[in-house]
């Protein structure tokens, strides 16, 4: 009875929280004008603070989604709901001007549990990318030499909720799969407030989506390694448009656009080493953009890399290999752009720390990280954002599977 | 059942569920206020990654067609102003104007004076309305004259503008002043001695004149205010209703000490009270209206349309051309101002109104609809004076609501046109007036449109 009241709550929970990141704003940078907007990517709490490590590394205290073969690694007493949240400061300089905004928002809601000795299953929600922007530029009004106020601003992004498990097939050797439901809407407005008029383009897409993750581990001595492997397909995003313009006398469709949109095929591997309490790992991701085409005349597309590395260790002091230690992670991350704007690409760098603190009393953790990075040049009339990002996340556990000592 | 890893170490702590419940609590809220977290200013950098999709543009040129109409007399029916309009004024733009204001008595069971008492004199106050149209620095002279009928409304239940009675050609009292009517102290007397001696007498006889409405009204019949334009240029306005515009009578009682007394008799309904306007437009510009059946073109008129109260002429604005806007692909129109200008000399003596408002009407002028705006109320211009630089006053509409509703079926007919009229008060009750410069440009329509 109580498991029901819990499961329920739980639900509730994540149904609230789902909606809420939905409403929100998940990024802000004119860069996500193009395509899908800024890919998010799949790593989450504690691999967050690695750099956004974690295709070798295994789930323990969190849902570890960088891999779905890593679900295996959830303990079986153990049920996993996380919640993450983020801030963002970011700072935008061109080589003229300097502006700088504070974004903050939550950002998924996550949870796994083992089903039975082989098999680990997950599922959750969470951003596939975001869109979000809000640009002042002037205007002349053609016939006079009066300027207006023109802005464009874009909202929305790509999400996914997805299911996944993993199915431990040896001792050494775990397979996953995570089947994820794309869905999302983007929009793209120019409007003017002194003249009433808003031109607005709103792209709804939505599509399944497969990933699939391996994990082989070995152990010798007191070391553990491990060796990921992740792929996901090329898929193109089915979409509907609905493109309308408004101004004082009322809102007329316009004929719809078709644009494509689709995400690349995604190649990457990673290997890991711990011992004990302590972790280190590399990742290498690679996405196929090329095939891929944007209808922007500035941008074109190349094929990406993502390269990235993180360690994980405990606190020293009598706490260590107790339910209270205090776990440190730091990390550092590159990833190589895969839009060109006027054949400039648009790098990404980041080095991160942060730590996992459990909650007392209970199993439940609490990881925080902070990132701090730079994406984009000030060449070419392009601009930089150097940004510092907090981001927080709670991952409650519960022991479901374990009965009363009293009953 | 053992678990793996960690689990070991946890088996025997108690399953928490309270825990679950606060930190889901904690979350929730914890949420709201993260999702208001996000401050998004106002940003230009990153403006040059964007294909703009729509052009606003501004245009001017349309040729404007303009002329001058005159509403049917069906909607000039007189305006109990409680205004009482009476004098001449004569300029190039409109010519010669005249006012005589007409009114009669109310009847009342009179107070009969005393037997002993004796006449001193009577006369008619009149107090400033403030209005007034013309020169105010000659001397001016209004007699009053009495009517050999009475005043009666016409077939329709209206007295127009147009509308006068027959009066005797010999005025009861005559009154010559400096006019002033802004002054704070405004009240003048107009002497009737004869007229009311007269009355006096019937009112200590008793007689049958005074002792029925009926009777009273025949007697009486009604008065006219007129006057002697020799000397003044100027319409002068007075208050007229039942507490101004009375005929007072003065006497005193003949019995030991004298004592002054007055009797008062008031205006009597405000639906006789109404002013009779005539004028002559020979020489003026809009001379050939009437031959003209009411309606003359600006080119035919001195490049020049007017706009009058009481007479019923108002400036009837076209645009032909604004249809080839219409033809230019995908657009909105955005904005639609109408601009004109007054005539610059014109406003000299004679003030600019203060309030313009638009309509548009059937080709008789005999059905008004107004031109609104989006929240329903009609259209009224905002007037921009310049002193310095006479050319740069005018009077602005937003008629953004207007043209769209027009072209709502894909084109815009021409034949509709603008009027400009003041309010439905002023111009049934004053003689207030606008000239306006239909040269170049001077009445132009401004449309701001978006393309994409």
């Amino acid at each position: 009875m109580q498991r029901l009241a819990k499961i329920f709550f739980l639900i509730l929970t994540s149904v609230f929280l789902q909606v809420n990141i939905l409403s929100g704003q998940g990024t802000y940078s004119p860069y996500s004008v193009y395509g899908l907007g800024s890919i998010e990517g799949n790593s989450i709490g504690p691999s967050k603070a690695m750099g956004g490590t974690g295709i070798a590394l295994m789930s323990d205290r969190y849902v570890n989604m960088s891999n779905p073969a890593s679900y295996s690694g959830i303990d079986s007493l153990v049920s996993i709901f996380e919640i993450g949240a983020f801030a963002k400061y970011t700072s935008f300089s061109t080589s003229r001007e300097q502006q700088s905004l504070v974004n903050a928002n939550l950002k998924y809601v996550l949870m796994g549990f083992r089903v039975s000795p082989w098999l680990t299953t997950s599922f959750g929600f969470a951003p596939y990318s975001s869109v979000g922007y809000n640009i002042n530029t002037t205007a002349q009004v053609d016939g006079t030499l009066a300027t207006y106020k023109k802005t464009y601003t874009g909202d929305g992004g790509v999400n996914q909720a997805f299911v996944g498990g993993a199915v431990q097939i040896f001792k050494n050797l775990s397979v996953g799969v995570n089947a994820a439901y794309l869905f999302g809407n983007i929009t793209h407005e120019e409007s003017s407030d002194v003249f009433s008029f808003a031109l607005k383009d709103v792209t709804t897409l939505s599509n399944l989506d497969f990933r699939y993750g391996l994990n082989y581990h070995f152990a010798v001595k007191d070391f553990g390694y491990y060796l990921g492997l992740t792929y996901e397909n090329q898929k193109k995003l089915r979409t509907s448009n609905e493109t309308t313009i408004t101004t004082g006398s009322g809102t007329t469709t316009l004929e719809d656009n078709y644009y494509k949109f689709a995400i690349p095929r995604t190649y990457g591997a990673g290997v890991a080493v711990t011992k004990n309490f302590f972790k280190a790992g590399i990742d290498y991701e690679r996405s196929l953009w090329k095939d891929i085409r944007f209808k922007n005349s500035e941008a074109s597309t190349r094929n990406s890399d993502r390269i990235s590395l993180g360690v994980e260790f405990p606190s020293q002091g009598y706490n260590k290999g107790t339910g209270k230690m205090i776990i440190y992670r730091f990390g550092a991350e590159y990833r190589g752009s895969y839009l060109l704007i006027k054949d400039t690409p648009v790098n990404y760098y980041a080095v991160s720390l942060g730590a996992g603190f459990p909650l007392r009393r209970n199993i439940s953790i609490i990881n925080v990280s902070l990132e701090v990075g730079q994406n984009g040049t000030r060449e070419k009339g392009l601009f930089r954002e150097n940004f510092v990002t907090l981001n927080l996340d709670f991952s409650l556990r519960d022991l479901w599977f374990i009965k009363r000592l009293y009953e | 059942m053992k678990g793996t890893g960690e689990g070991k170490l946890m088996r025997q702590i108690y399953s928490s569920p309270k825990i679950s419940a606060i930190m889901s609590v904690v979350l929730l809220s914890g949420t709201l206020i993260i999702s208001s977290c996000t401050k998004i200013g106002e940003f230009n950098i990153g403006a040059n990654f964007f294909d703009s999709k729509t052009n606003l543009a501004a245009v001017d040129t349309f040729t404007a067609k303009v002329s001058t109409a005159t509403l049917d007399t069906v909607l000039m029916a007189s305006l109990s102003s409680k205004v009482a309009l009476v004098g001449t004024y004569n300029d190039k733009y409109l010519g010669y104007v005249n006012s005589e204001a007409y009114f009669d008595l109310a009847y009342e069971s009179f107070t009969k004076p005393d037997s002993h008492s004796v006449f001193d004199s009577a006369a008619f106050d009149l107090v400033y309305s403030k209005y007034y149209y013309g020169d105010t620095t000659a001397l001016m002279t209004i007699n009053i004259h009495q009517l050999k009928e009475q005043i009666a409304p016409v077939t329709g239940g209206s007295l127009y503008n147009i509308t006068h009675f027959d009066y005797s050609p010999e005025s009861l009292g005559t009154l010559k002043f400096y006019p002033n009517p802004t002054s704070s102290d405004s009240t003048m007397r107009l002497h009737v001695d004869a007229f009311g001696e007269d009355l006096f007498n019937k009112l200590i006889n008793n007689e049958d004149e005074i002792r029925s409405e009926e009777w009273f009204a025949d007697y009486i019949k009604g008065f006219v205010l007129v006057s002697d334009s020799s000397q003044s240029n100027v319409v002068l306005g007075f208050k007229a209703d039942d507490s101004h515009l009375i005929l007072k009578i003065y006497y005193h009682t003949d019995t030991g000490e004298a004592e002054k007394q007055e009797l008062d008799i008031k205006m009597g309904s405000t639906e006789h009270q109404f002013n009779h306007v005539k004028n002559n437009l020979t020489g003026a510009p809009l001379e050939a209206i009437k031959a003209n059946d009411g309606v003359l073109s600006s080119d035919k008129s001195d490049n020049k349309a007017f706009l009058q109260g009481l007479f019923g002429y108002v400036p009837k604005i076209q645009f032909p051309t604004l249809e080839d806007l219409l033809m230019s692909g995908q657009m909105k129109i955005l904005k639609a101002e109408l601009i004109i200008e007054p005539e610059i000399d014109s406003y000299e003596i004679v003030d600019l109104p203060s309030n313009i408002v638009l309509y548009t009407s059937n080709l008789a002028y005999n059905n008004l609809t107004q031109v609104k705006n989006d929240n329903g109320y009609q259209v009224t211009g905002t007037l921009t004076k310049d002193k310095v630089y006479r050319d740069l006053t005018n009077y602005t509409f937003d008629i953004t609501h207007f043209i769209n509703s027009q072209i709502t079926n894909g084109y815009f007919d021409s034949r509709v046109g603008i009027l400009l009229c003041l309010s439905s008060d002023k111009l049934r009750s004053t003689l207030d007036r606008l000239v306006l410069d239909c040269t170049n440009s001077h009445v132009k329509l401004r449309v701001y449109y978006l393309s994409y």
